[in-house]
């Protein structure tokens, strides 16, 4: 073992291999030069100021260069091993060939890394002076991954190299060694996206972050975020790769033969091996890819054209590799051994489920935490905009054991409607014939819902599954509505007070948003985040999603953690919330009361006639669409077009007092009562309509009797009730 | 001293070379000759240390070869193709020799290009074939190794250049005491600069000597009859080869040629003459004797 890593260089042979190729290294300088920070600076000469983008893009490209002359580099300094004489003359030299090979590959990753590192460090210097607030450590630590992985990257090209016997075989199999990761992943990533119902990917780049030396290179650089696995780990995890795969190289470079040595391979199992795995996993894409392409499930009718296209690749490697038609029947049946292999491991994959993968659900008992992203067409839990993400990153992990509960039923709810349809996936279009849950409204049911689950195992390993679904088959969701992950979510700011570097919006509203009172300099904002979250965490899901008190007030906060990140929501209080209301009194707060609005409040009535359960839900403050079930209105065909006509009653200014009790916002009714829909005075900061809509309790309902008798019932056009037309 | 002890080696399950032994003294220069593919090269490559026999050893005053780098410094291998880094000029190719070989003699070196015209600082791949075969020669007699072995490596020399060469390695030899062993097809050229001689066959080596033994165990006699006889008369010599023009014969054997001629005298032939025979003659008919090319 201590002979393994006994080993010297040659000091002077180093320096000569360095001069020798001084030109490369000055070549590859400028074309790097060029892009960083030259571009920059042009660009700068263009528009008279820096941008950082620029700086990144002219990164990036340097590490493309490098990548590059990573593939260039070995071919200069090994390409002796491509010919008989020339090998003899080197191992010839009074020299251990194990010291010969060390030397040379320090000489490659001088000659690669020499450049790139005094144009990093020039045009870092450069970047340093010209843009504030440099993160130098982030710059290290980006240089540090480069010099990391750079001899991982190396070595399976000489590993290529060290089993072919020409620089062309050499290049194309290097070439091959490096992008068959990503063809395996991404035939995995095909073959479950096409055949595997509720196939997903934990972490899309967790597995070439391990498997591809260049992807990890660029993740490691450019992906700042990454925490989990820790980069610095990773990078430990390639070094000791690229160590490893050295001495492996080591071996077959001691055991190359000159005579051998101009033959297209060296090594008689290479070709067989590399060549075949490579076509295996060529078909296995294909196969995948050309059955979502023609989205008709398993039929052998689809196979037949990747099949014959991959034997022509293989015959054309085959035909290259033997220099010729000699071995041409040997490869046929080389390539029907393969192609059968890969056609039944296919075919056996799809027909049974993905061996259990369809159909796996873990016990309760096992999960540690669970990862859920749910995006249903009513924002029924929270909704969070693509902007509001990028103030407050959405948070997605459950690890109390009532809502894992919660996430598994519901991931077996799905599983049990999919089954009942032959756990074929759904369009999101057609109606399903299975009802896994009643109780809803075929339209409200039938509506798109995308659910990804990601189990994190207490033995650390991941299940991911993501679906889309008909909504009616996730409602045990809404179980989640307590937990501190969706207050977290709905409510951002007061999860994350800290966070908060200013509030430009603290008031309270009226209810229905006719007047306001300010907060600021009143409330502390830190006191009242952690009243509301205590009070919001106090109720149970029943509690939340059917509340049994009106609504007394809204917050209308705007919560900025940095100059242009900010974000709004309309946090509604009602007698419940009884630590927010006594901080309110005791800060001397008094709730504001409802004043005139020029528009009257209407409410709208469902059809008294339409006997379906409907399953009502007035979204949260910032909902942008908001939906009335099939129960509110009376479909009017007008030639070919059905128009929702609804029921209303315009509701004088002074008696809208009375329904106050009875209005609830972020609320669920399972009988259609009534809605009622104002015309703010108050917009809240980026809600761009006026319009307000309030579900009404079903204690509501003798008042509104008596209204449709007192007052006119009108009708009108279903959507001119949802959006204002000016 | 180079010292060959049982060597074998195999490519491919093919046997090249059968349990050699094989001793070549300090100071001497060795011509090794034999037909193609008897395993010249792969003899010269093992002593080398380029490859390593199957079997046996090798050793080059008393130490081992193939991978020790301070027995192989005093060693210096020239190919039959000589070897040039890409793109590279004398001058360069002087730089990479003088790292591994410390022995480097820069006097030698520029005594030698006094001698050969070969530009310096030129691209070497513009050479021709006779000047990069010089060029090679350059360097490696620079390198003043110890062990010279060259292979083939006078193929493709002008007369002059090859005089030359040969003139400069029998001074360096005499001066240094350097071990010389030159494979060649060539053994006229063998002949006039080495002073022993090896010859491999059927991948043993059959023969092996001081080329002046070797002469004078090898006897060409020209014998005259005065009447028709047969070519079989001279069975008894066993002889390498018989050539008959009339009442004629040209008889090539081995062995004492006093004893020779008194057996041809007792078959009272009219005319008995010993002719010269060269190095070359005796391959050939050695080499016949054993059945090489005698069906062409």
């Amino acid at each position: 073992m201590a002979k393994l890593f006994s080993f010297k260089i040659n000091g002077a042979y180093l320096r000569f291999l360095l001069k020798r190729n001084t030109r490369f290294m000055v070549l590859t300088g400028i074309a790097m030069t060029v892009l960083f920070p030259i571009l920059a600076f042009t660009n700068y000469l263009i528009d008279g100021s820096y941008n950082q983008f620029v700086f990144t893009t002219g990164r990036v490209f340097i590490l493309l260069l490098l990548v590059l002359s990573v593939f260039i580099v070995p071919f200069l300094l090994f390409s002796y091993l491509n010919s008989k004489k020339n090998l003899d003359v080197y191992h010839a030299l009074p020299i251990k060939r194990r010291d010969l090979y060390f030397t040379t590959l320090l000489a490659a990753f001088a000659i690669i890394l020499i450049p790139y590192t005094l144009v990093y460090i020039i045009g870092n210097v450069y970047y340093f002076s010209v843009i504030p607030n440099v993160d130098v450590i982030l710059l290290i630590k980006q240089y540090y991954f480069s010099l990391a992985l750079t001899l991982s990257i190396v070595t399976p090209i000489l590993f290529a190299m060290m089993n072919t016997g020409t620089g062309v075989d050499g290049l194309l199999y290097g070439l091959l060694l490096h992008i068959i990761p990503s063809i395996l992943y991404g035939a995995y990533v095909t073959f479950g996206s096409a055949v595997l119902l509720g196939f997903s990917v934990a972490d899309p780049s967790l597995f070439l972050l391990y498997a591809s030396p260049i992807w990890a290179i660029f993740e490691l650089t450019f992906n700042t975020t990454r925490i989990f696995p820790n980069p610095i780990l990773i990078s430990l995890y390639w070094i000791a790769f690229g160590l490893i795969t050295s001495w492996v190289v080591l071996y077959y470079y001691q055991i190359r033969r000159s005579e051998k040595a101009e033959e297209p391979f060296t090594n008689k199992w290479f070709f067989p091996v590399i060549s075949s795995f490579f076509t295996f996993i060529v078909q296995f894409f294909l196969y995948s890819a050309f059955i979502t392409l023609s989205g008709r499930g398993l039929d052998f009718r689809t196979l037949i054209f990747p099949f014959f296209l991959t034997f022509v690749m293989y015959l054309i490697l085959d035909v290259i590799a033997n220099r010729g038609f000699k071995h041409l029947i040997r490869g046929i049946i080389n390539f029907a051994i393969i192609g059968a292999l890969s056609l039944s491991t296919f075919t056996f994959g799809t027909l049974f489920d993905g061996f259990g993968y369809i159909t796996r659900v873990p016990d309760a008992n096992n999960v540690e935490k669970v990862e859920l992203e749910y995006y249903d067409p009513y924002s029924f839990l929270y909704q969070s905009y693509y902007y509001d993400q990028t103030t407050f990153p959405i948070q997605k992990m459950y690890s109390e054991a009532e809502d894992i509960a919660t996430i598994i039923e519901t991931h077996e709810a799905i599983l049990e409607g999919f089954k009942e349809n032959g756990y074929k996936k759904w369009d999101g279009y057609s109606p399903l014939e299975s009802t896994p849950r009643s109780g809803l409204d075929s339209a409200l049911y039938q509506q798109s819902s995308n659910v990804s689950i990601v189990y994190h195992l207490k033995s650390g390993a991941k299940i991911a599954r993501s679906y889309t679904v008909p909504f009616g088959w996730t409602t045990d969701l809404l179980n989640l509505v307590d937990s501190e992950n969706v207050f977290k979510n709905r409510y951002p700011m007061l999860a994350n007070p800290d966070a908060v570097v200013r509030n430009t919006v603290f008031d309270i509203l009226d209810p229905l948003m006719s007047n306001s009172v300010t907060l600021s300099g009143k409330v502390n904002f830190k006191l009242f985040a952690a009243a509301y979250k205590s009070d919001y965490l106090s109720l149970n899901e029943q509690q939340h999603n059917y509340p049994d008190t009106g609504v007394l007030g809204i917050i209308h906060l705007t919560s900025c953690t940095s100059v242009d990140m900010c974000i709004t929501r309309g946090i509604p209080i009602d007698a419940r919330y009884t630590q927010t209301l006594s901080l309110l009194a005791s800060s001397g707060v008094t709730l504001p009361t409802f004043i005139s609005s020029e528009k009257l409040p209407i409410v709208v009535l469902p059809d008294a006639t339409n006997e379906k359960a409907p399953f009502f839900h007035i979204q949260s403050l910032l909902g942008n669409v908001d939906f009335f079930t099939p129960s509110y209105y009376d479909e009017v065909k007008e030639g070919s077009v059905a128009i929702g006509m609804v029921k209303y009653i315009e509701i004088p200014q002074e008696r809208i007092v009375e329904l106050l009790p009875y209005i609830r916002t972020n609320a669920i009714s399972e009988k259609a009562i009534g809605v009622l829909r104002v015309e703010s005075n108050i917009v809240l900061s980026d809600r761009n309509t006026q319009y307000m809509f309030y579900l009404l309790d079903e204690d509501a309902l003798p008042l509104l009797q008596q209204w449709r008798t007192e007052l006119e019932v009108k009708e009108i056009n279903y959507e001119s009730i949802i959006y204002k037309y000016e | 001293m180079i010292q060959l002890t049982s060597v074998s080696k195999s490519f491919d399950n093919k046997l090249v070379l059968d349990r050699i032994d094989w001793t070549v003294k300090k100071g001497s220069v060795f011509g090794l000759v034999g037909p193609n593919g008897a395993g010249k090269s792969t003899l010269l490559r093992i002593i080398s240390g380029v490859i390593k026999a199957d079997n046996g050893q090798v050793t080059v005053d008393g130490e081992f070869v193939y991978d020790e780098p301070l027995v192989k410094k005093r060693i210096l291998f020239l190919a039959d193709e000589p070897f040039f880094l890409h793109q590279s000029t004398l001058r360069e190719m002087k730089e990479f020799y003088k790292i591994f070989y410390p022995s480097f003699d820069e006097t030698m070196y520029t005594k030698l290009l006094n001698n050969f015209p070969i530009p310096e600082n030129e691209k070497i791949n513009t050479f021709s074939k006779g000047m990069k075969r010089q060029t090679g020669l350059i360097l490696a007699l620079s390198v003043n190794p110890d062990v010279l072995l060259l292979d083939e490596s006078f193929d493709g020399l002008d007369p002059v250049m090859r005089l030359t060469l040969k003139r400069f390695i029998s001074r360096e030899i005499l001066n240094r005491d350097m071990t010389v062993v030159i494979s060649s097809h060539n053994l006229r050229e063998l002949e006039d600069i080495c002073d022993q001689i090896a010859l491999i066959d059927n991948k043993k080596v059959v023969m092996s000597g001081e080329v002046d033994t070797i002469k004078g165990d090898f006897h060409k006699i020209q014998v005259g009859f005065s009447h028709d006889v047969k070519e079989d008369i001279f069975a008894f010599l066993n002889p390498l080869h018989v050539d008959k023009m009339g009442n004629v014969f040209v008889v090539v054997a081995k062995g004492d040629i006093e004893g020779i001629l008194d057996s041809i005298k007792k078959l009272e032939p009219v005319l008995v003459t010993e002719l010269p025979l060269n190095l070359e003659e005796i391959f050939v008919y050695e080499m016949e004797g054993r059945g090489y090319g005698k069906t062409i």
